[in-house]
């Protein structure tokens, strides 16, 4: 049972890390940018769900009001953050971003303290039985928020009119542009849907913890750079699987490989390897 | 006159650091975000000698040789990944250091090491020492960009493909910024546990690599003395304003974001921007 | 004698296309051969896979009898060749003087170790300034490569090579860039360096100055040889004249 259960936590934690990702993966696919605040908008979006839960108690709403203003924010740090210095060395963008992260967890420590914040009452705490897998619904919705939302997004990648500008962008800006794609607003868009992901991962994260701090985000913010650099980077299904992967491993890890190294350390392990052993990332295709 | 002594062994131990970065990063453009790592190994190693009974100079140069011989070793992952991929696999290697050290009990474990001896110098002798080595790593590194081993560093930092075509070893030449930077890192690493007399894992995580890097990207990458005065800055910004050190990080986030993002070439570039207008 | 250069069966795949196949020549010393085909025809590919940018997945390169198909591409040119590539790849941090100095710098540069002892570069400026004033670019000598135009950039490519001091000047479109009246003059300092005993492969759209300057020419088509001999006899080929036609043609539609 044992097994079972280190294989679900991983699963769980997966989960997380896929969605925080995958917005990485997608800013990275189309600017070759490593947007490491990303991770800060994870907080974000944890602490604007603690926060709009206790006034309303609609978690609900909570969730959504925090895609929507973490999707701005995403939008607004493109514009300020990278734009201008797109046409930069690659370590002009990510040094920039590290320093934005820095800044956004301090903030959030002189905003609301470094002890963070908790729900005033828990939301999705009954136990829900599926398959014999007994878990909190909590758990559930992570789970399934992460498979629906990725779902969606291959969906709106492959079948729309926008998914295939958004392709067309990655694959080649000036070919997609004299097709009359707009890859400015492409760009935004890119940065608001990855963002809004990360803050749905921010509020699963907080439910499933019941706390939001400052430096939740510190630990994905690198975890994540390893889970796109081994999906091979810009990929979104590879960005997946590597995400589910290192959940998993890490949570078998941390039982058996506790006495040589921390658990979030364990991804970078595979990280070295795997970029020794091939440098185009895992699942790169050539 | 000791608080005086203190801010100036601080600010002499931070030059060391950000010039051992500037080694790799400025001068041979090989981005590190896992700096601090070396430096830990040349903190551990010649604490844990100086703790048992080793004298402190042979400690210091153990320490230094072990950083270097592990910087060479990470140096050779610069062999397989560039840029993007570098920063991450330097930055995992830092991560690694922590993970790794944080776990043995052998070295100190979470509660790292205290009590770790005083070199028997005295509070200036050891101030002389520690400005000796900021001193001679200066003159080493302006010998070092003047000679054709800086330039051939610069040609690798602006096109290594390029520079296989000039026929260059590209190869021997990132180690060797790898093993010289990363020697010197052991050397401000081993000062470091020597003057403050405690570590653990934490002072040499992320935060501490970026806090080096950002001496470095603050100053001016490749520039000496950008480098040299943002890091002497730096170092003690925070000590001399108590408010600043509530918000060092924030400063030092604010500042990275701004540097970058307003002007890519540190100080030194602002500096040489006014410099040439005002020649104008 | 064998010949300075021997490319035995040069073969290069990028995923199914075959960029050249099979190809199999020799150059002999003080040579100056032309190598012309048609746009994608694989000349550029060949010239890299010689330097060792591209490994050939069959046969063998010989230079000066010594193989040196294992040879990384800085011991390749260590031994010998030297390279002005196609799309110019200048050291943007420096400027045009210095991005020569260094490539005239090379015995400097060989022992890396030793290189922290080295400091002066005044012999090195000399012969750089040389070559900058012989390819007449020396006006743009304290220039950074960033706002030049594209025939200084590729003379640039060209004054690295030379200050390379190789034994066989690989050329990829020299004259690309400049106008008839460059183009005649460089083209008539490549023929006298020729004259002077440098060993040359130029790589040309320019036919005029090709046929002008070149004693030996190779003909590419679809990574094939097409044709091979002395320059006006080739031309009289009717296949040469059909792949250069039909060129034209496609590029007419
Ligand atoms: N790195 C590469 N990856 C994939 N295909 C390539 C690559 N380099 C060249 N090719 C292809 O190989 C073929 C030969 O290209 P090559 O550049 O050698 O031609 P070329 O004769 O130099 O043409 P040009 O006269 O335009 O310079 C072309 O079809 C080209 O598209
Ligand atoms: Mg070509």
């Amino acid at each position: 049972m044992l097994f079972l259960d280190l294989l679900i936590q991983g699963l769980l934690q997966g989960s997380i890390y896929g969605l925080i990702a995958v917005g990485l993966t997608l800013v990275y696919g189309l600017l070759r940018i490593l947007h490491v605040a990303h991770a800060g908008l994870f907080t974000l979006g944890g602490y604007i769900c603690v926060i709009v839960t206790n006034q309303t108690s609609s978690f609900l709403l909570a969730v959504l009001t925090s895609m929507i203003l973490v999707g701005l924010a995403g939008m607004i740090i493109y514009r300020i953050c990278y734009q201008p210095i797109l046409d930069q060395p690659p370590f002009v963008p990510l040094i920039a971003s590290i320093g934005l992260f820095i800044a956004m967890e301090e903030l959030f420590r002189i905003f609301f303290g470094a002890y963070g914040l908790s729900f005033t009452e828990l939301p999705l705490q009954e136990p829900l039985a599926l398959m014999q897998i007994n878990l909190k619904q909590a758990e559930w919705i992570t789970i399934a928020s992460s498979v629906g939302f990725v779902a969606m997004l291959a969906f709106l990648a492959n079948r729309t009119k926008l998914g295939l500008a958004w392709k067309a962008t990655v694959t080649d800006p000036e070919i997609a542009s004299s097709f009359g794609v707009n890859i400015i607003q492409v760009r935004y868009l890119n940065f608001f849907i990855g963002s809004s992901l990360a803050a749905v991962s921010g509020c699963m994260m907080a439910v499933l913890n019941n706390l939001v701090e400052p430096t939740m985000g510190s630990v994905p913010s690198y975890k994540m750079l390893a889970i796109i650099v081994l999906g091979g980077l810009g990929n979104v299904r590879g960005t997946l699987i590597a995400a589910v992967l290192l959940g998993i491993i890490e949570s078998y890890g941390t039982i058996y490989l506790d006495d040589l190294l921390d658990r979030d350390s364990i991804a970078f392990v595979f990280l070295i390897i795997a970029l020794m052993i091939r440098p185009q990332g895992l699942f790169q295709r050539h | 006159m000791a608080y005086e002594i203190s801010l100036l062994i601080v600010m002499g131990i931070s030059i060391t650091a950000g010039l051992s970065l500037n080694l790799i990063t400025g001068f041979c453009g090989q981005i590190s975000l896992g700096h601090a790592a070396f430096m830990g190994i040349g903190a551990y190693t010649s604490a844990l000698m100086t703790k048992n009974g080793f004298p402190f100079f042979p400690s210091l140069a153990a320490g230094m040789l072990l950083a270097g011989i592990a910087g060479f070793f990470v140096g050779l992952s610069s062999l397989r990944v560039r840029h993007d991929f570098l920063a991450i696999t330097t930055m995992g290697v830092g991560f690694l250091f922590i993970g790794l050290v944080r776990q043995q009990d052998a070295l100190g474990g979470e509660m790292g090491i205290s009590g770790i001896p005083d070199p028997g110098l005295g509070k200036i002798g050891f101030l002389l020492l520690v400005l000796g080595c900021a001193a001679l790593v200066i003159l080493f590194c302006q010998f070092m960009k003047r000679s054709w081993l800086g330039f051939s560093f610069d040609v690798v930092a602006d096109d290594e493909d390029t520079a296989l075509l000039m026929g260059l070893n590209v190869t021997q030449f990132k180690l060797i910024a790898f093993a010289i930077g990363t020697c010197l890192a052991g050397l401000a690493g081993g000062l470091y546990a020597h003057n403050v007399r405690f570590i653990d894992p934490e002072s040499f995580g992320f935060i501490e690599s970026i806090t080096v890097l950002s001496m470095v990207v603050i100053g001016g990458i490749g520039s000496v003395w950008g480098v040299v005065i943002a890091s002497a800055v730096l170092s003690v910004l925070p000590l001399w304003f108590q408010f600043i050190e509530d918000y060092k990080l924030l400063v030092y986030g604010l500042l990275l974001f701004s540097v970058m993002r307003f002007s890519p070439g540190g100080l030194s570039a602002i500096f040489s921007k006014i410099f040439t207008r005002s020649l104008k | 004698m064998s010949p300075l250069l021997f490319v035995d069966s040069a073969t290069i795949k990028f995923g199914g296309l075959s960029a050249i196949q099979d190809i199999t020549f020799h150059l002999d010393s003080k040579e100056l051969l032309g190598v012309i085909g048609p746009n994608g025809a694989g000349k550029t590919t060949l010239m890299r896979t010689i330097t060792g940018i591209y490994q050939s997945q069959k046969g063998s390169i010989e230079l000066e009898g010594i193989q040196i198909s294992n040879l990384p591409i800085h011991k390749r040119v260590k031994s010998g060749l030297s390279m002005s590539q196609q799309l110019v790849r200048p050291f943007k941090s420096m400027n045009f003087l210095d991005n020569v100095i260094f490539a005239a710098g090379h015995r400097k540069t060989q022992k890396p170790l030793k290189t922290i002892f080295l400091k002066s570069r005044i012999e090195e400026k000399q012969k750089a300034m040389n070559l900058l004033e012989q390819l007449g670019i020396s006006d743009m000598a304290l220039e950074k490569p960033e706002k030049a135009p594209l025939g200084y950039l590729k003379r640039l490519e060209l004054a690295r090579a030379m200050a390379l001091e190789p034994k066989i000047l690989i050329l990829d479109e020299p004259l690309a860039g400049l106008n008839q009246g460059e183009a005649e003059k460089l083209a008539d300092t490549l023929k006298t360096l020729n004259k002077q005993g440098q060993t040359m492969i130029l790589i040309e759209h320019n036919l005029r100055e090709v046929m002008r300057i070149c004693s030996r020419l190779i003909v590419l088509n679809n990574g094939k040889i097409l044709a091979e001999g002395e320059p006006n006899s080739v031309f009289k080929q009717t296949r040469v004249q059909e792949a250069y036609l039909g060129e034209k043609i496609n590029a007419g539609t």
